[in-house]
């Protein structure tokens, strides 16, 4: 019996194989409006967490497939963070991907879809999109209604916010581990705030683009 | 007989019904001997429905948060649709920006929008003055919101692409539609390359100057060349615009706006990117005394060496308002549309 579950799970991921994408706290999964700990006591809360990610790649020994996609993954939303659906991913070991969105795919004038300004993820002002938006509150601000936002985006250098990564695939969840990004990466009590292309965006994208795994 | 008849009915509807979609020309056109425009026309193939659907979504205030203000209420026509009188322009609630409006002429050879350049395409560049806090501070699910619910604008939308859906993309092309065809090229400048008529001697002797000190900058024919320059204004410290350097973040562009198009200068006062000099002799005086400025300014100003005289400068102003074009100042297909929606709905 085992050895027939077994061999149906084997061959449901062979067949139909997705890539599913989670935000993590560690190994957890992140939920919008619930406290993480952070150290010695402190929380975090988030009420928004998107990403974009693009331009997939699959490689393997004998296969080789790229996919030309956008995907805004909207923490809110479980149905916006399927990455790939359908696919055979046996036949990959590595998946690459661009955190964020090169300058091509930011300048291509294409509105609609993951794309569509509509989605709260694009600069009217410096036109182009935020790859990263991530808003909360936490008791390590001192401001009355501890809030802090991060808009991270931008394409142009020398603040460039897209970053290409690697990953063996090793499992069917794309993780990217916020409770690293936040412990090592981000002063939250003196960053509270980063709405424009900047220095400090590109260091918490370009950290942020190496917490990715596959499990 | 009966046959003859119908058939050629129905031959005469189909005429009229394509005239009407189809067939009626759109007011864009490249005039003889400009350069291949910027804007991708493939991805906003133009119509005359699209550009009539753009013309009433441009004079409409109900794409503004509280309906009173509409594109047009800072673009008027007759000044090259800039904000006639206004240093800087008051948006929503009278709420005054930084920046003095542009003029809205021969944006299909534009490659950078705004005085810092913040929007690269046409057809992206309009959701900045519909959702900024100062200008018409709405957001774009309000907007598709409403026209979405309007019947008047779900049959104008199905007309244009064939679908009443009215999605950010529709909108935002509709409005590119209307403001990429506003075409300004007849001028007594245009007038006078074409041999069509001649130039007063002033007028002569202004275009010699001009292309001397200023065509470096405002070259011929589009009257920019589409790039960013510091022409040595001092910051306004209330202000503290960085101009370009804003978008880039780099250094070296602090300073440094959008070379503006000078054509219809004449009527679309005040000028720069602040809106400090009402007068064009303000402008000519301030470029003429740059030999004896402290402040830094690009190099293209380095052809003035000493101060203009005023005769000069004269001349200069007198050349500047040939570039004035009346024909698109008050051309009937740029304004407010006779088919305005809220005179069907009411």
């Amino acid at each position: 019996m085992r050895v027939l579950i077994l061999f149906f799970v084997t061959l449901n991921f062979t067949l139909n194989a997705q890539l599913y994408f989670q935000f993590t706290w560690g190994n957890e999964q992140i939920e919008n409006n619930k406290k993480y700990q952070l150290n010695d006591g402190d929380w975090i809360e988030f009420n928004e967490l998107k990403l974009y990610l693009s331009n997939y790649r699959l490689g393997g020994k004998h296969h080789e497939l790229s996919l030309n996609a956008v995907d805004l993954l909207d923490n809110e939303f479980p149905e916006s963070k399927i990455i790939l659906d359908s696919m055979n991913l046996n036949l990959y070991e590595t998946l690459r991907f661009n955190f964020g969105l090169d300058s091509t795919i930011n300048t291509s004038g294409i509105l609609k879809g993951d794309l569509d300004p509509m989605n709260g993820m694009y600069w009217a002002w410096n036109s182009g999109y935020i790859h990263l938006k991530m808003t909360g509150q936490s008791s390590l601000i001192s401001t009355p209604k501890k809030e802090f936002e991060f808009h991270l985006g931008g394409y142009r250098k020398p603040n460039e916010t897209y970053f290409s990564v690697e990953l063996p695939i090793t499992g069917s969840k794309l993780q990217l581990d916020l409770k690293s990004l936040f412990a090592e990466h981000i002063k939250i009590q003196q960053e509270l705030v980063i709405m424009i292309p900047s220095p400090n965006a590109k260091k918490i994208c370009e950290a942020a683009s190496k917490l990715f795994s596959i499990k | 007989m009966k046959k003859v008849v119908f058939f050629a009915f129905v031959g005469l509807s189909l005429i009229l019904v394509s005239y009407k979609l189809v067939l009626k020309p759109v007011p864009f056109y490249i005039p003889k001997g400009w350069p291949k425009p910027m804007y991708d026309f493939q991805s906003n193939p133009l119509s005359i429905m699209k550009f009539e659907l753009g013309r009433t979504l441009f004079y409409d205030p109900d794409l503004s948060r509280d309906s009173t203000i509409s594109c047009a209420s800072c673009h008027l026509q007759f000044s090259g649709f800039t904000h006639i009188d206004h240093a800087l322009s008051h948006g929503i609630d009278g709420k005054i920006g930084t920046r003095n409006t542009p003029v809205l002429i021969n944006l299909a050879w534009n490659k950078h929008f705004h005085w810092d350049g913040g929007a690269g395409d046409l057809n992206q560049q309009a959701i900045n003055p519909l959702t900024h806090s100062k200008e018409m501070d709405n957001n774009l699910k309000e907007i598709l919101r409403r026209l979405n619910q309007s019947s008047f604008y779900r049959k104008r939308f199905y007309e244009a692409y064939g679908d009443s859906l009215v999605s950010t993309e529709k909108l935002l092309k509709s409005l590119a539609s209307f403001t990429v065809s506003l075409v300004s090229a007849n001028s007594k400048y245009d007038q006078y390359q074409r041999g069509e008529v001649d130039f007063e001697v002033q007028e002569k002797r202004g275009l010699k100057l001009f292309q001397r000190f200023c065509s470096s900058c405002h070259a011929e024919p589009l009257f920019t060349i589409n790039h960013f320059k510091n022409n040595g204004l001092a910051m306004d410290p209330e202000l503290n615009d960085e101009g370009r350097k804003t978008i880039t973040s780099n250094q070296n562009d602090l300073g440094l706006f959008k070379v503006p198009t000078l054509r219809n200068v004449e009527f679309s006062f005040p000028y720069m990117h602040d809106g400090r000099f009402k007068k064009l002799r303000d402008v000519v005086n301030h470029y003429s005394e740059l030999p004896n400025s402290k402040i830094g300014f690009s190099k293209e100003l380095k052809s003035i060496k000493k101060p203009l005289t005023d005769n000069q400068q004269k001349d200069i102003i007198s050349f500047l308002k040939t570039l004035s074009d009346k024909e698109f100042l008050y051309n009937p297909i740029f304004m407010f549309p006779k088919n305005e929606r809220s005179a069907q709905e009411k």
